[in-house]
């Protein structure tokens, strides 16, 4: 259904500007100035998810949208924290620019489908091309650190999925190796990473190269993998939307995404520390098709190189679940004193949002049917099918 | 009362009203002068002199908006008729009469770049007026080689007597190796492109627009004629003429592309971009010799893009009076953030970005090519080398600090703000011909009618 993209698209852009707005430490107007370009950038990415549930849309508008994403995020990338804001400015930029790139070649190489997985893992960030959303959440403000980085996933994960799926041969071993390696690897890492937003970059990675390597290898009945797969996108991007906004909201009092800041931050918020905590676990539950599904395809699968593929990405999500919720117990408990000193205790509107978001969650993640493959990405991957001499 | 004489406006003057004749006289010709002669105006020259006059019009008026100093009007006079000469080397299919046309466009193409005076602008003229004589002395040997094995000078001739007398293939092939390196030079593909950053960054800006614009088009098209009258014994040779201008262009993309990115000067990094601007005509070459249709639509794309980018460099540093070296540009966008928002947009068009002449462009290329796969690639790294160039300029001028200093808020001379006001009118003529969908080149496309 094209309304549940859209709606995840809304309610990413709707998280990104309220963590913005409500900064504390600024005018309102000052702040409402810095959330133009927050306000642009969710414009497009949800102009974007619309024209991708449009099924006569061509490939060059598409490429021509996720080009326009671009600028807001190097706008963003400037109004971040200096000095690694004007550092990271041109990276972002490249890095939110070449998966546009990429795709506007699609049309001069009718028939492959690597285009369209080159375009969609880029913009995903892929593991192990995840480096741009660790650079990323260094240099954004939290709200639109998430935007961009469920923009990332709206826009590429449908593409990547759906033309990863019909891949055979060389090139599914391939890139399922380089996927797995680079979850596991990734999700590894966070674990152990200091800063709560590189985790959340990572687990968005993480669910990422997940999502693609249902594709890739779970097995069953035609289609159901590609079903799954988009499910997992769908239930997980929902989770990083609320999470975005539940951590958002705390670093916007703490200023800085180093965990050793955020000690004792919430002890005079318990509701707050609730929510904190209630986030992170319903995320990784969110995220757990994934795994199943691989758990899955390990089982049911002779090759043992499969075997070793689907035990990496499993490693990969055990990891990346375990840096959000070691970065949430501590972020929640409340010993030390934070130099910041306490957060305030979320007020009525803020625990309504919350609440919302946690059923969406729920939602997005009961309810698969809710995920299907956007029109205009559908249409393409059965061009290439077709192309390639396939039964569609 | 004295007239003062100003030299500058008045060559400027000149220069405009002789490209908006030669451009009324254009459109009255038949472009189709061959076959037979010793030169042809077919479609793609008549192409090419389109395009010069618009260059030369755009640079009129940057020049009388936006001198930026003495020799501008000078520099203009001499890139245009440097250009002209190219030309007229690019449409001459004697290879002798062609290598003295583009020794006569390297001559007047130093002058163009000295005139200014100062420093670096000398060194600039010697650098540029060694490599132009090294690109007509390979460019004579050239002919002499074939002189030597097939007999004549003639291009047509030269390419048919070879195909039939394969015997001697080492000779043959060298011969055609070294005229493809004066072209070479001429256009500044890598590694023949030392001259180009310092000649084009450091010449008065409408010399550097014109002779931007000019050069990669004439050798260019010089080389599609020779793809199209070699095209046989190429094939009858083995060689793999499709993969070397990969190669070539892959490295002049790589190369200038790179080093764009490291340079300090706004002048330099504009001059490196149209280097790499200049390798995205290769690709239209490894169509079907004879067919220059994609040839004429890359052509278009490339005035398009070049122009704007030069147009507000001149406005920044002519106009305005501004620093183009990064560590004066510092934090100088946020002082006069219509003129330098206008500077990016133009270099954010030029990489490639959704309503620039490239956008729609490099992929009907890429699959006109043959070899789409290779050539995504190629296009790819350039979009993405000029597109991190101009987020690096954005960033110096937006984003980066400089101590104070209290004439940077000074506000913009009426002049800046025609030069500015000119460059605005260039963008939406990118804008408008970008958003168009590509005409059909229709009469344009035939190369060397009946040859």
């Amino acid at each position: 259904m094209r309304l549940a993209w859209l709606a995840l698209a809304l309610a990413a852009a709707a998280q990104g500007l309220a963590v913005e707005l409500s900064a504390p430490g600024r005018p309102l107007a000052r702040r409402a100035a810095r959330s133009l370009p927050a306000l642009v950038l969710a414009l497009v990415i949800a102009w974007s998810v619309w024209l991708a549930g449009t099924p006569d849309v061509g490939l060059e508008r598409l490429a021509a949208a996720w080009w326009l994403v671009a600028l807001p995020a190097f706008a963003l990338s400037a109004l971040g924290r200096p000095p690694a804001s004007t550092r990271s400015a041109v990276p972002i930029a490249v890095a939110v620019a070449a998966p546009a790139a990429l795709l506007s070649f699609a049309p001069a190489l009718a028939g492959s489908p690597w285009p369209l997985v080159a375009a969609g893992g880029l913009a995903t960030l892929l593991p192990p091309a995840h480096a741009p959303g660790a650079r990323a959440a260094e240099a954004l403000s939290p709200g639109p650190l998430g935007l961009l980085l469920a923009g990332g996933l709206l826009l590429g994960g449908p593409p990547a999925i759906l033309a990863s799926s019909p891949l055979t041969g060389l090139g599914a071993r391939s890139l399922a190796v380089l996927v797995a390696l680079g979850v596991a690897i990734v999700g590894l890492a966070s674990a152990s990473d200091s800063h709560l937003f590189r985790r959340l970059a990572a687990w968005c990675s993480v669910q990422a190269g997940l999502a693609v390597l249902v594709a890739l290898l779970a097995p069953a009945e035609p289609g159901s993998a590609v079903a799954t797969a988009l499910a997992h996108l769908g239930a997980s991007v929902a989770a990083l939307v609320a999470m975005s906004f539940v951590l958002g909201r705390v670093a916007s009092y703490v200023h800085v995404g180093d965990l050793a800041a955020y000690g004792g931050v919430l002890r005079a918020a318990v509701v707050r520390g609730q929510a904190v905590l209630a986030v992170s676990f319903l995320a990784v539950l969110a995220s757990g098709q994934a795994p199943l599904a691989l758990t899955r395809a390990a089982l049911a699968t002779p090759s043992t190189a499969t075997r070793a593929v689907c035990l990496l990405g499993l490693v990969g999500w055990l990891g990346a679940s375990l840096a959000i919720v070691l970065a949430a117990t501590r972020i929640a408990r409340g010993r030390a004193g934070a130099p910041v000193g306490p957060a305030p205790e979320m007020k009525g509107p803020e625990v309504a949002a919350t609440i919302v978001l946690l059923f969406a969650v729920m939602a997005a993640f009961v309810v698969p049917a809710l995920w299907v493959a956007p029109a205009a990405w559908s249409r393409a991957a059965f061009e290439i099918v077709a192309a390639s001499g396939a039964a569609p | 009362m004295t007239a003062r004489f100003d030299l500058d406006r008045v060559l400027a003057w000149t220069t405009l009203g002789a490209a908006l004749v030669a451009a009324s006289q254009l459109a009255g010709l038949t472009p189709q002068l061959g076959p037979g002669g010793d030169w042809t105006l077919d479609g793609p020259g008549a192409f090419f002199a389109m395009g010069l006059v618009a260059a030369i019009v755009w640079a009129a008026l940057l020049a009388l908006t936006a001198p930026g100093g003495a020799g501008a009007g000078r520099g203009l006079a001499g890139a245009s008729l440097a250009s002209a000469a190219w030309g007229a080397a690019a449409c001459t299919l004697d290879l002798a009469g062609g290598a003295l046309l583009w020794s006569a466009g390297w001559i007047l193409a130093a002058a163009a770049v000295a005139q200014g005076g100062g420093h670096e602008r000398m060194e600039a003229a010697v650098k540029t007026q060694g490599l132009g004589a090294a690109a007509g002395l390979v460019l004579l040997l050239s002919a002499a080689l074939f002189v030597g094995l097939a007999g004549t000078t003639h291009l047509l001739d030269a390419g048919a007597l070879i195909t039939s007398r394969v015997d001697s293939p080492v000779l043959a092939l060298s011969a055609v190796r070294v005229l493809l390196a004066g072209l070479a030079l001429a256009a500044a593909w890598a590694p023949f492109h030392y001259w180009a950053p310092d000649g084009l960054g450091s010449a008065t800006r409408p010399a550097g627009l014109v002779l931007a614009v000019a050069a990669p088009l004439a050798a260019s098209l010089a080389l599609a004629r020779v793809l199209f009258a070699f095209e046989p014994a190429l094939d009858a040779l083995a060689v793999n003429w499709k993969g070397g201008l990969f190669a070539v262009s892959l490295l002049t993309v790589g190369v200038a592309g790179s080093v764009a990115l490291v340079q300090k000067d706004a002048a330099r990094l504009t001059a490196y971009l149209a280097v790499v601007q200049g390798a995205e005509l290769l690709p239209a070459l490894a169509a079907r010799p004879g067919d220059a249709g994609p040839w004429v639509t890359a052509a278009g794309a490339h005035v398009l893009a070049l122009v704007p980018t030069w147009l507000a460099l001149g406005a920044w540093s002519g106009a305005a009076g501004l620093p183009t070296s990064f560590a004066g540009l510092a934090g100088r966008g946020r002082d006069h953030k219509w003129l330098a928002g206008l500077w990016v947009a133009t270099l954010v068009l030029a990489a490639g970005f959704p309503g620039g002449a490239r956008f729609a462009l490099r992929p009907q290329l890429a699959a006109a090519t043959g070899e789409p796969a290779g050539w995504t690639i190629l296009f790819l790294l350039s979009a993405l080398l000029q597109w991190a160039a101009a987020a690096r300029l954005a960033r110096v001028l937006f984003l980066e600090i400089a101590p104070g200093d209290e004439s940077r808020s000074a506000p913009l001379a009426r002049r800046a703000w025609m030069a500015w006001a000119v460059t605005a009118l260039a963008l939406g003529v990118e804008l408008w011909f970008g958003l168009q969908r590509a005409p059909d080149p229709a009469g344009w496309r035939v190369l060397l009618p009946g040859g």
